[in-house]
């Protein structure tokens, strides 16, 4: 008399929930480390863009004048601004000034160009490039995005 | 007849069960590390967006803007030290000079905006928009003003940044 019995799981099996337990798994490390790394890229990507918003509106505080200088005006225990290497201003522009920008742990490089489109009227350029990975202190080179404002003057 | 054997094994050996229970601990493990974990880090993420701090950030780059940007900038003034603001705006379309001012100033670790009349100077309130101050400055380069607050709480720290034109 034979008696076939099958009890508990082949190794097929065994493996097959292996396989979807390790896939859920996975799935909800990676949520997790990407949500967070998310929410650390729009906060410095918010922070820079105040940071050259504010540039780009103190500098139109004074008309566009030639003789702005963010460290003389900006320049604060909170703000530290440093003249610096920046990056490249955009064709046609001639470069004022470029700058180091640490606020909160972050660190960025600012530089401000012009152009005389007309007279009477001078079109501003602010570009401030910063690390969307790393906030830490970094150069200029480890820098991976740029964000760009222009604003338009009457002097 | 020989007899017959059967040698069924029905239940679990001892190494079946302990071996059952050390895998059912490490899951339970698991998932209790996983669950606490998440727990935390949306409570992070909660705060990070919806903290007093952060909601007050809003109110004062809302507010500053808002009042700074209805202001004539040759009646401004501002400190030294830049540790006050004072700016002047027009009451109301009639108006043929600004008649009202409001002066943003920190004091004990809040940021207050103190709102009056200018002919006769006189104080007609004081709001407070933001506490938990650390540093607060205020820059003025030629139209435009700045401000540069930070605050903290439950060791998050905020730096806001805010700037605003003046017009004529």
């Amino acid at each position: 008399m034979k008696f076939k019995r099958f009890t508990g799981s082949s190794l097929i099996e065994v493996m097959l929930a292996a396989a979807v337990v390790s896939v859920a798994v996975i799935g909800g490390i990676s949520y997790r480390y990407y949500s967070s790394l998310d929410g650390r890229r729009a906060n410095i990507h918010a922070t820079t863009a105040r940071v050259a918003l504010m540039l780009c509106e103190s500098w139109g505080g004074t008309n566009g004048s030639l003789t702005y200088d963010p460290v003389t005006h900006l320049d604060s225990d909170s703000l530290t601004i440093t003249a610096d290497d920046g990056p490249a201003a955009p064709a046609d522009f001639t470069t004022l000034s470029s700058h180091k920008l640490i606020v909160s742990n972050i660190t960025c490089y600012a530089t401000l160009s012009f152009k005389d489109v007309d007279t009477g009227l001078r079109a501003l350029n602010v570009r401030v490039a910063w690390q969307r990975r790393d906030q830490s202190d970094k150069d200029l080179s480890d820098m991976d995005s740029v964000f760009e404002l222009n604003s338009y003057v009457c002097w | 007849m020989p007899k017959q054997r059967f040698n069924l094994k029905t239940g679990l050996t001892t190494i079946e069960l302990m071996v059952a229970f050390a895998v059912g601990i490490m899951i339970f493990a698991g998932v209790t590390v996983l669950l606490v974990d998440s727990q935390r880090g949306w409570n992070r993420m909660y705060s990070r967006l919806y903290s007093d701090v952060v909601t007050d950030s809003f109110i004062v780059r809302k507010t500053f803007d808002s009042i700074v940007r209805k202001s004539a900038s040759a009646y401004s003034s501002i400190d030294d030290e830049g540790s006050w603001l004072e700016v002047c705006y027009y009451a109301d379309e009639f108006s043929v000079v600004p008649d009202l001012y409001a002066r943003f100033y920190e004091s004990d670790g809040d940021l207050n905006i103190e709102y009056g009349t200018l002919d006769p100077k006189q104080t007609t309130s004081v709001q407070t928009i933001c506490s938990n101050v650390v540093n607060c400055v205020f820059k003025k380069v030629g139209t435009s003003a700045q401000m540069i607050l930070t605050t903290e709480e439950d060791s998050q720290q905020i730096t806001t940044i805010t700037s605003a034109v003046m017009h004529n």
